[in-house]
């Protein structure tokens, strides 16, 4: 029998399938092999020009390492979210030609960002720290207050694009102090927002030291410095603040602040706070509901991780990650320190269950800053976003295990009670390589899923739109006090969605020294229709919507029965 | 009445005439003595301000000399990877002098070049267990765990009672998750050494993890008893009475956490306000110099050894090892006048060890410094009473010096009471003939032969002894 030889023709057919399939196949492998959470750096098209300093000259002020947080927040109320970076300023021993200052970026929309600082006037040329947002005098727009090493600051929303420096009216200036974290609350639920101030060391000139490893110059640590005790601020809704540190207990705790959010932990109706120390116990400060103050951290066993160790904490962020109905805490730390997940036991205890859930791969080698407990792939469950970069510039010439810039970390929640380490297949977003401080977590582009914006020391900060494949569902809720303060900070929010209940608070501060996340986010899955949304204020009112549509932002309004689809802004 | 008035008129002119004599200043002088006084006021405070309260404007340490120090540090981590690198050359097959290289990489923070040097040694000598441990340490600061782990059970496979190998690697394991396998390990590390606080309570930590709140408090409590002031396992006995709901108890344990927890801080704040870089730096040479010596002294290079346990001494004035090895160098070398004088400095750095005071009597006695050696002696026999060689050294010194004979004779039967070996039942013996007591000495020197029949000199001694009583007779 003759077999007879395929033709040409054939020849280049077979050949171009054998191509195809193997394409074909590659993108198969690629769908497999990538996460499916993917974050692409965008921020060279973005237009943002922001160059962070931290103003040092080579002294070695500790402020230098501890800059800075972000905000990410609807400033002007057009429906999407704009960016305000907090910068340095010269240290002593530092002269510039142009001072830095402050910047605030509008999203004009398609990735598109523009300098509005001085529009605004919100260039504060001060040592920025740390930042909150919240409408302290229930205007209906978001206020700003900036928490600095110096005098602090207090910007009053105009409602036209431009604030005003309150703070001398407000009172809220807090003396020259070593900011750290801030956050808004309603301490007593009287319907306005207070304000916490956290301090981080007595740090000064006069008493400013550094040391050596090695022989080389190194930032000396907060032990060094004495602790203080932060600042709580009533507000007095007309304008102003009173300090009532004293007689809220909380000024006899002295730390070493960092960054904190406010949160009811205890599911009691009233919103407790919890504050990062730095190399020491961190706070919980258990509020009784009128605005006193019991200092709780040794006990619930947030002070401390597992092994009763004080970490280096920095970022403190909240969500509850295994959708049990009660928020779980997680903190970021210094090198050889894992970052630290605090699963809410339900009777006022935590539990370090880092090691046991993965929650703090890849994080050994590094210091750890800004954190998110956000639902990157809208698969119902929160993953956890860590910046990191050393403070020590040249730490790779006394301990090259790590290094001043490194590569951030994104660990996928996998249910269970699990996390994987992701970071080397979520896109090039997570490939950047930097010293990364403050994070932040919101829908730039009102996509419905969460995109990431990062505040990098010394060097311009990375936007990281948010490219996950897949098909899951989100809600995203904005709520409207009426009573209640008018951010509704504080407020819980559950969402049911068949099989799956989730729970959120409005928080104002969080993560490392920054704000982000006003406007409450729900991965929902697979799931098309949400069955019930309750929202409990802050005050007691508790109001339900049933059967809500999925893929849209919700305005709720306090007292409403309907929930309002958002119509405002752009990228819809 | 004209009487009496002269009578005054004298007086009064005595009077005067005393104050003349005693000199009144004029006004001149005056003004001159007032100028000298505030002078030399102006210029005592000048001096008291000077001596005792200095310029006390803050100024940062590290700013005043920077760069001389900057310089000296960069010098001795110069200096200490070139003596690191040399010892290679020299002994490029001996694990100890690559080991040496690898931790002075290590120290330096060169953690890629020190895991290189350790992967050296295990080709060179695949069961070298150490090296294996240095590597699983290094994998576990860059957090590879599986790595680390895999490398630790390499270690034991070769040594499988190494100290503290089955505790780190319990740690790896606990840090992946691996909770029973943590604990087996650590059981192990109790079977080695019993009583490690850091077992129980990592023990205590792991059931603490599973739930089983009986076992973490048992575990916990059995770390406090061996280390009372272990701050976390109080800080665990607190979390597992709280959730076993035992709250006074656990308030009791947190109190007691945080009374620690307090001194911890303290402490550690002393500790970094009294770190010196330079002195840091200093100490870690000094070591790597003391085992370049040892080395080289394997190899026997006694100058090369000697010259590197000299540079340590001289960098370190607190470390011991290396004039150890350079006191028992020069008593090898009958160098007795260097000896003492690093045995003094040993005695100085380590003043309750008796030892150090036995060897400056040994020494003091070769130079026939007896007052110093009988001090020397006497202070060794206070802190170890029980120990017998003070004891014979002084009646051996006695008798030598025909001093205290009824004295060195109590002192040779103490030795002997204590420690009935050889060479005290020798010195017994030779105070025994001083003495004239023929009986007991030629018994005591027949038991020293008894007990240590390979010594010529006993038996010497005990043979003339003989024939000497023998003459007489």
């Amino acid at each position: 029998m003759i077999i007879s030889a395929p033709d040409f023709k054939s020849k280049r057919f077979l050949r171009n399938s054998a191509v195809a399939g193997f394409v074909c196949l590659c993108f198969l492998l690629t769908d497999l092999v990538l996460a499916s959470i993917q974050l692409r750096d965008v921020t060279k098209q973005t237009g943002i020009s922001f160059v962070h300093t931290d103003g040092s000259s080579g002294k070695r002020y500790i402020v230098e390492t501890v800059s800075a947080g972000l905000a990410l927040f609807d400033y002007d109320e057009d429906g999407d979210i704009d960016i305000y970076f907090l910068n340095g300023a010269p240290l002593r021993g530092t002269t510039v030609k142009i001072p830095p200052k402050n910047a605030l970026y509008r999203n004009d929309g398609g990735w598109k960002f523009t300098d509005v600082t001085e529009t605004a006037g919100v260039g504060d040329p001060g040592y920025g720290l740390g930042v909150a947002v919240g409408d302290y005098d229930n205007d209906g727009d978001p206020d700003i207050y900036l928490n600095n090493y110096g005098p602090n600051v207090l910007y009053s929303n105009n409602g036209d694009g431009t604030f005003s420096d309150l703070t001398e009216k407000a009172g809220v200036s807090n003396g020259h102090q070593v900011g750290a974290g801030a956050c808004f609350l309603d301490i007593d639920k009287d319907g306005d927002l207070d304000l916490y101030v956290a301090n981080y060391v007595n740090f000064t000139y006069e008493n400013h030291q550094i040391v050596r490893f090695n022989g080389y110059p190194a930032y000396v640590g907060p032990m060094n410095y004495y602790p203080t005790s932060d600042t709580l601020y009533r507000n007095n809704s007309d304008g102003t603040f009173t300090d009532i540190s004293e007689e809220s207990g909380i000024a006899a705790h002295k730390g070493t602040g960092m960054g904190m959010v406010c949160a009811d932990y205890d599911n009691d109706g009233d919103t407790d706070i919890c504050v990062g120390n730095d190399v020491a116990g961190n706070f919980i400060f258990e509020n009784d509901g009128s605005g006193k103050f019991e200092e709780v951290g040794l006990f619930t066993g947030l002070a401390y991780d597992l092994s009763g160790t004080a970490q280096g904490t920095m970022g403190v962020d909240c969500g509850d990650y295994n959708n049990d109905g009660m928020l779980d805490f997680h903190v970021t730390s210094y090198q050889r320190d894992l970052a630290t997940l605090y699963r809410n036991q339900g009777d006022g205890l935590f539990e370090d269950v880092t090691r046991i859930t993965g929650a703090g791969e890849g994080t050994l080698p590094h210091v750890t800053w800004g954190n998110g407990l956000v639902d990157f792939d809208n698969d119902g469950d929160r993953d956890i976003f860590i910046a990191c970069g050393h403070l020590h510039d040249n730490v790779e010439l006394f301990d090259n295990v790590t290094s001043y810039h490194v590569q951030n970390i994104l660990l996928e929640n996998l249910g269970q009670e699990k996390f994987v380490n992701v970071s080397d297949r979520c896109g090039d977003g997570l490939t950047v390589k930097l010293s990364s401080r403050g994070a932040g977590f919101d829908d730039l582009d009102n996509d419905g899923d969460i995109d990431a914006v990062i505040l990098n020391s010394r060097q311009e900060p990375t936007i990281l739109r948010n490219d996950s494949s897949g098909n899951n569902h989100w809600l995203q809720i904005r709520l409207k006090g009426v009573k209640s303060n008018r951010d509704g900070v504080g407020a819980h929010v559950k969402v049911e969605a068949g099989d799956l209940i989730l729970l959120d608070e409005v928080h104002s501060g969080r993560g490392y020294q920054s704000h982000y996340g006003m406007r409450l986010h729900f991965g929902l899955g697979n799931r098309k229709k949400v069955d019930r949304i309750e929202v409990r204020w802050i005050g007691g009112g508790i109001d339900t919507f049933e059967n809500i549509e999925v893929d849209k932002l919700l305005t709720i309004n306090e007292g409403s029965t309907t929930a309002q689809i958002y119509q405002g802004g752009t990228g819809q | 009445m004209k009487r009496h008035n002269s009578r005054q008129e004298r007086a009064r002119k005595r009077t005067e005439s005393y104050r003349t004599k005693v000199c009144i200043p004029s006004s001149r002088t005056i003004r001159m003595l007032l100028l000298v006084i505030i002078f030399g006021i102006a210029i005592m405070a000048t001096v008291i301000t000077l001596r005792f309260y200095p310029n006390t404007e803050h100024k940062s340490p590290t700013l005043e000399q920077p760069e001389t120090t900057l310089a000296t540090v960069e010098a001795l981590k110069k200096q200490e990877l070139e003596l690191s690198n040399q010892l290679v050359e020299d002994f490029p097959r001996d694990q100890g002098s690559i080991n040496l290289l690898a931790n002075v990489h290590n120290n330096h923070g060169n953690r890629a070049e020190a895991q290189k040097y350790w992967e050296q040694i295990v080709l060179l000598n695949p069961n070298n267990a150490a090296a294996y441990d240095s590597l699983a340490r290094i994998a576990l600061l860059k957090e590879e765990h599986a790595k680390a782990i895999q490398l630790w059970k390499k270690t034991l496979q070769i040594d499988p009672d190494m100290f503290g190998v089955h505790f780190r690697l319990a740690r790896a394991l606990m840090a992946t998750g691996q909770s029973q396998q943590a604990i087996v390990a650590l059981k192990k590390d109790l079977e080695i050494s019993p009583k490690t606080s850091a077992s129980y309570y990592l023990l205590g930590q792991l059931y603490l993890q599973l739930k089983d709140y009986k076992q973490a408090k048992q575990n916990f409590k059995a770390a406090i008893q061996i280390q009372h002031n272990n701050t976390e396992a109080y800080y665990g006995l607190a979390t597992v009475c709280m959730r076993l709901e035992q709250t006074d108890e656990a308030r009791k344990f947190m109190e007691e956490f945080k009374k620690l927890k307090t001194q911890d801080v303290r402490a550690d704040k002393d500790r970094r306000g009294a770190y010196d870089d330079l002195k840091a730096i200093k100490s870690q040479v000094a070591q790597t110099c003391t085992e370049a010596g040892n080395i080289y002294h394997k190899h026997s290079n006694t100058q090369k050894a000697e010259q590197f346990w000299r540079k340590a001494a001289a960098l370190d004035t607190g470390n011991i090892a290396c004039r150890t090895n350079l006191a028992a160098l020069y008593q090898w070398n009958n160098n007795v006048e260097q000896a003492l004088e690093i045995s003094e400095q040993l005695r100085m750095l380590e003043p309750d060890n008796p030892v150090r005071h036995f060897n400056v009597g040994v020494l003091n006695a070769r130079l026939n410094k007896f007052e110093a050696a009988e001090k020397a002696f006497q202070m060794s026999r206070e802190l170890a009473p029980q120990q017998s060689d003070s004891y014979r050294m002084l009646a051996q010194m006695y008798m030598e010096t025909n001093r205290a004979t009824a004295e060195a004779l109590a002192l040779a039967r103490k030795a002997v009471q204590l420690e009935p070996k050889a060479e005290n039942y020798f010195v017994l013996g030779a105070v025994l003939v001083k003495n004239n007591n023929r009986t007991e000495a030629l018994a005591a020197l027949k038991r020293a032969i008894e007990l240590d029949p390979g010594n010529p000199k006993y038996r010497r001694i005990y043979e003339l002894f003989q024939k000497r009583i023998q003459k007489e007779n």
